[in-house]
């Protein structure tokens, strides 16, 4: 049963014992209301047929009966609960350990905050159903056979008579569950496209106002949700009919026993006393199992939970192993690479970024440059081809010690909601105070750092701060790490003048002696650098330094003449 | 009840199916509580009596009672899946209502993929609480009632044994709400617990790229830990009255036992006394579920109410900020003004008491640093916000005194995130004027100079956008938006300027697009790059929601005052190159 748990429900070893016992313990309780069926029977026995037992018996019978019940209704409690929170929070912890494994490709390809949402409800949900359902509908399902045995060995017409009702229940549920499963892909689909197409709105949704569209889509989305009503009510039609159907055989369980049961006394097969205690024991039967329906349901509402849980679970971490560099030149050797299988952003990509050197990649928009950032970063793996950092291929290098040399500089800043100091001294966590105030210094965030003080925080995802103070503070991090390898993207492009000049400053400082990558569509800014080369359609056009290029590349050259006229334009 | 009223309220044509669906499921109680009688009376006449056919009659008559209560009860959740999927359907609808009519401020505010997933998930969970809540509250709520009154038919004994372990067990489950201090502590690691996930998740990247994935982990651990050991705590501290609860209700037989063993011998009518017991037996059975299920119950209406609040929530968020339209349909003039206009994004106030004019046919440039305001006033411009204070007048009314469509008609606005619909290139610019000829159409597109783009594709004007391999940068994106606007032909124009994001090739066929699109028009800009507003009529500069200098670009340099700042930073940061030590 351990592993079946662990397996079903994607626990923790620990988890899943924990499990097992509060099963125990609910099946054990289950057993221990057999206790009070005796004392009736005995007691009817005396009653009805005069069958005289003492007071003690009795006496004993109940106080050993609800010393017993209590003990285990206790243990059952708190080995559920203890299970429960204690596996949830294992749960949690893999969970957050699962995702700081996952290749940062699973990041660019999920939305963040659906991503968290999504797990933080997951567990929640299963931690209710481990609480309140798994282990009680599992015990169940061990005591129903024992107690339907016990019935069938007495007498097997009126044991079937008992049993049959509540089996068929037992049995339909499944049932209607694979159903279920097989239609529900196909709304699902449905539900999909609705889901999408709303999206879709809401982000048109200036479009659509400032075109008057909105009559029109509405209508659209109206019939949409019409349509889809009736296929929702199709699939479910079937699964509902079977549960009612289960649930309605729970209420004519007592029925069919007690019609079964006077039939056979009056053929004289069974005694009165006989009838009385199966009619006892399908009381019991119903009751439990109607205790147990709304857990058996909410067994079945986990399902797409535990099924996300694992997906995660299995879903290929980034292999490699823990290498140390001793040179930094990054060589592209016929790299080709794309988002899915159908469109190559890069086709045999060869270049080389040497350490000391500063090298550009140019290229109008959608030409590949920032794909090829994504490949050293390893945000994404390439297809084809080999990407070497000090001739060490880099699926072959761990992220970890990737990372150790490597410092990226992006467009958009993440910041955590802690101090100044702190989000500075992620770029290494070994540095003093007075490292990081170095840093913080040489990344000119002085001016508004002097304004907030270190310790001040800032705010959910640094709320608090304008983007070319954010962009600064992403700098000093990058000072403080102080990686051979560094990549600069587009990182002035949204910022005002005032923070760009600043940037520009402490960027010239952080720059020197490594092996850096940039991209910049300031063509200007890079006159200067060691190589430029120039993408086009995913392809290397050429490479050099901008005299040669302005001779020999008709992109880089068009572009150059493009930005002569763009600064010399007048609306 | 409120949740029903609540829920109600929006299937108003389908209310009846609602309380259809209670009064089966109610008759149903009724008649199942009365197949329990007939039980009883089986039992009667089996024990007591000792006659065997009429026992019989009770079973059958059992089984009828019972046989027909089921199929209510199916019944009733058939009606009530039923209303739950109208219910599901208006409230998307009324979602989709909310976000036609709701103000650009709502989407500034509010990220797409929130509303999405707010509206998408509430109405989901709505119609899965509705669909049993409507069946399963009333027969958890009357079960017990009619058991109750079963239970004094059936003696006065087995009425008073059950009505007090109705009321001991109630009392008890009512002390395990009652540990607020647990509850509060719980709820809030629980939020904590959520808040630290966010930010774990969200720092991932960062902390993956600088190899320190201890410390931001060290914060969620502490959260799951906190929140793991509270919850524990909470469910321990109710753990004695759950028991007890539990205790009473299963060992009932076996604690009445005891004092009856003693009175045993001299009871009268001991048959009697027999059925007695199996009925408290039953019956008590009967009553545990009902709690279990009123459990359930009340947890499926927490769930609906909470669904449906989330959703209300959001759709009031949605009309606070509804746009209120009057019915002038011309413009006399095209002259703005704001009036001590004031607006703000929640907490943050982006302007206060504005005031500027603006005259028609003239280009007007907003310059400013981020923050400054400007392109607030450009997008309150567009007409579809709706501000806090003061008014915005075109043509010496204020925006709310004009009908939608003649905002809509003399407003045109390219802002720098335009979005295309998924149709082809032709059908997203004809979509600005229907009456418009395909001549009309091909030269919008040509004066935006997107002969290019469409040259790219084999199936020219007719791709469609976001098809496989139709991949259009934002440059493009925004040229085509451009082409929309050109045919729109509004005497106002609002814009965007492209920003330094874009490449220079997109850029210069981005500046002759504009230039095309602002011809004869009152124009409005957002200035990024200083150089080409060189020759506009004026110049606004704005800083922190204020107008600090007007003037035309002459006038603004001579006074050497914020405006000539920018335009000097601007220049030293645009001729900066990247240097390495190694060449100089």
């Amino acid at each position: 049963m351990k592993n079946y748990y662990k397996k079903r429900y994607a626990l923790s070893e620990q988890g899943a014992k924990n499990l097992t016992k509060a099963t125990l313990f609910c099946f054990l309780t289950y057993c221990i209301n057999l206790g009070p069926m005796i004392i009736l029977m005995g007691l009817i026995n005396q009653l009805v047929l005069g069958n005289v037992s003492s007071t003690v018996q009795y006496i004993v019978m109940a106080i050993l009966t609800l010393v017993f019940m209590y003990i285990l209704l206790s243990e059952e409690y708190v080995s559920l609960f203890n299970a429960t929170y204690k596996e949830s929070a294992n749960l949690r912890k893999g969970i957050a350990k699962n995702l700081a494994e996952l290749p940062l490709a699973y990041f660019s390809k999920h939305d963040l905050s659906d991503l968290s949402q999504t797990i933080m409800a997951d567990v929640d949900r299963i931690e209710h159903a481990m609480s309140h359902s798994i282990p009680k509908v599992v015990g169940m399902w061990l005591f129903f056979p024992l107690m339907g045995l016990m019935m069938l060995i007495g007498n097997w017409k009126l044991g079937l008579a008992a049993i049959i009702p509540t089996l068929l229940s037992f049995l339909i549920n499944p049932l209607a569950k694979q159903k279920e499963v097989s239609e529900y892909s196909r709304y699902f689909n449905v539900l999909r496209d609705n889901s999408e197409l709303f999206q879709e709105t809401i982000e048109l949704q200036q479009e659509i106002s400032s075109f008057n569209q909105s009559g029109k889509v509405k209508k659209t989305l109206y019939e949409k949700m019409e349509e889809s009503e009736r296929i929702h009510l199709k699939v479910e039609i079937v699964p509902m009919l079977a549960v009612g159907i289960s649930s309605s055989l729970s209420y004519i369980s007592l029925a069919v026993v007690i019609s079964v049961g006077i039939q056979l006394l009056m053929h004289n097969e069974i005694s009165l006393l006989y009838l009385i205690g199966y009619i006892i024991g399908a009381i019991k039967v119903k009751q439990l199992f109607d205790i147990s329906t709304e857990g058996m349901t909410e067994m079945s509402y986990i399902e797409p939970a535990v099924k996300r849980i694992k997906e995660m679970k299995n879903a290929v971490l980034q292999e490699g192993k823990d290498t140390s560099l001793s040179s930094y030149d990054i060589e592209f050797k016929n790299v080709s690479f794309g988002y899915n299988e159908d469109t190559k952003v890069l086709k045999d990509v060869s270049f080389i970024a040497k350490q000391g050197e500063v090298t550009a990649l140019v290229g109008i928009s959608g030409c590949g440059k920032t794909s090829i950032l994504r490949l050293v970063s390893r945000l994404y793996d390439y297809d084809k081809g080999s990407i070497l950092i000090g001739g060490e291929d880099i699926k072959n290098i761990s992220t970890d010690s990737l990372f150790r040399n490597i410092s990226i500089v992006f467009q958009d800043v993440t910041l955590f909601n802690t101090s100044i100091m702190e989000n500075i001294r992620l770029g290494r966590e070994s540095a003093t105070d007075e490292e990081v105030k170095k840093a913080a210094e040489l990344a000119n965030c002085m001016d508004f750092i002097d304004k907030l003080g270190f310790d001040t925080t800032i705010g959910e995802n640094g709320a608090e701060l304008s983007g070319g103070e954010r962009q600064r503070l992403s700098i000093a991090r990058a000072f403080l790490k102080d990686a051979p390898i560094l990549i600069l993207d587009e990182i002035s492009a949204s910022l005002d003048v005032d923070n760009e000049k600043k940037i520009q400053d402490s960027l010239n400082k952080l720059i020197k002696d490594k092996t850096v990558i940039i991209i910049s569509h300031r063509l200007k800014s890079i006159e200067n650098v060691d190589k430029i080369v120039v993408i086009d359609e995913g392809a290397v056009e050429i490479s050099g330094n901008h005299n040669e290029l302005m001779e020999h590349s008709k992109v880089y050259k068009n572009l150059i003449e493009k930005t002569k006229l763009a600064e010399a334009f007048n609306y | 009840m409120e949740v029903y009223k609540k829920l109600f309220r929006y299937v108003p044509n389908e209310k009846i199916i609602g309380y259809i669906s209670i009064l089966l499921s109610s008759v149903s109680a009724l008649l199942m509580v009365y197949g329990y009688y007939e039980i009883y009376l089986f039992l009667k006449e089996a024990v007591v009596n000792g006659n065997y056919k009429i026992a019989g009659f009770y079973s059958a008559r059992t089984a009828v009672y019972l046989t027909i209560s089921a199929i209510l009860y199916l019944l009733s959740g058939i009606v009530s899946h039923k209303l739950a999927f109208r219910l599901e359907t208006n409230l998307r609808k009324r979602g989709i209502d909310g976000l036609t009519d709701a103000s650009f401020r709502f989407f500034d505010l509010h990220s797409s993929g929130y509303i999405r997933k707010t509206i998408d998930d509430n109405a989901a969970k709505t119609h899965m609480a509705v669909a049993h809540m409507l069946p399963d509250n009333s027969q958890a709520f009357l079960v017990p009632v009619f058991t109750l009154i079963l239970a004094f038919v059936i003696s006065l004994r087995v009425g008073v044994v059950i009505i007090v372990l109705s009321v001991v067990s109630g009392l008890i489950l009512m002390g395990m709400m009652g540990n607020k201090e647990f509850m509060k502590l719980y709820q809030t690691s629980l939020d904590r617990l959520s808040c630290e996930t966010v930010e774990y998740i969200r720092g991932i990247q960062v902390v993956k790229i600088f190899g320190s994935k201890l410390k931001s982990f060290k914060a969620l651990h502490k959260a799951i830990m906190d929140y793991s050991k509270y919850a524990y705590d909470y469910s321990l501290s109710c753990k004695m009255p759950y028991v007890i609860y539990q205790w009473i209700f299963l060992g009932l037989i076996a604690i009445i036992s005891i004092p009856l063993s003693f009175f045993l011998i001299d009871v009268n009518n001991r048959e009697f006394m027999a059925v007695e017991l199996i009925m408290i037996f039953f019956l008590s059975g009967v009553i545990m579920v009902s709690f279990m299920k009123i459990m359930w119950a009340s947890m499926n209406s927490y769930n609906a109410n909470f669904a449906i609040d989330s959703l209300e929530g959001l759709y009031e968020k949605m009309q606070e900020d509804k746009l209120i339209y009057g019915n002038r349909e011309h413009f006399d003039n095209f002259n703005i003004e704001f009036e001590n206009v004031s607006f703000s994004y929640g907490e943050n106030k982006v302007l206060e008491n504005l005031s500027l004019t603006l005259e028609e046919k003239k280009t007007y440039a907003l310059v400013g640093h981020s923050g400054s305001g400007k392109s607030t006033v450009a997008k309150l411009l567009s007409g579809f916000y709706k501000v806090d204070k003061g008014a915005i007048k075109i043509g010496g009314y204020p925006l709310t005194e004009y009908t939608k469509e003649a905002i809509i008609h003399n407003i045109s606005f390219v802002f720098q995130d335009s979005k295309l619909f998924k149709k082809s290139i032709y059908d997203n610019v004809s979509l600005a004027d229907e009456s418009a000829g395909k001549e009309e159409v091909m030269k919008a597109l040509s004066l935006a100079g997107c002969d290019e783009i469409i040259k790219k594709f084999k199936d020219r004007e007719n791709t469609i956008i976001g098809s496989k391999g139709v991949y259009l940068s934002g440059g493009e994106k925004q040229r085509i938006a451009i082409a929309r606007a050109i045919l729109k032909n509004s005497p106002i124009v609002i814009m965007d300027e492209a920003s330094a994001a874009i490449d220079a090739d997109n850029e210069y066929e981005l500046q002759k697009a504009f230039k095309n699109l602002m011809k004869d028009k009152t124009v409005i800009m957002i200035a990024h790059r200083m150089t080409s507003i060189r020759n506009v009529d004026e110049i606004i500069v704005l800083e922190k929601g204020n107008v600090v200098e007007r003037g035309n670009n002459d006038l603004l340099v001579k006074k050497q005052g914020v405006y000539s700042r920018l335009l000097g930073l601007y220049e030293t940061a645009n001729d900066w190159r990247v240097s390495n030590e190694k060449l100089l």
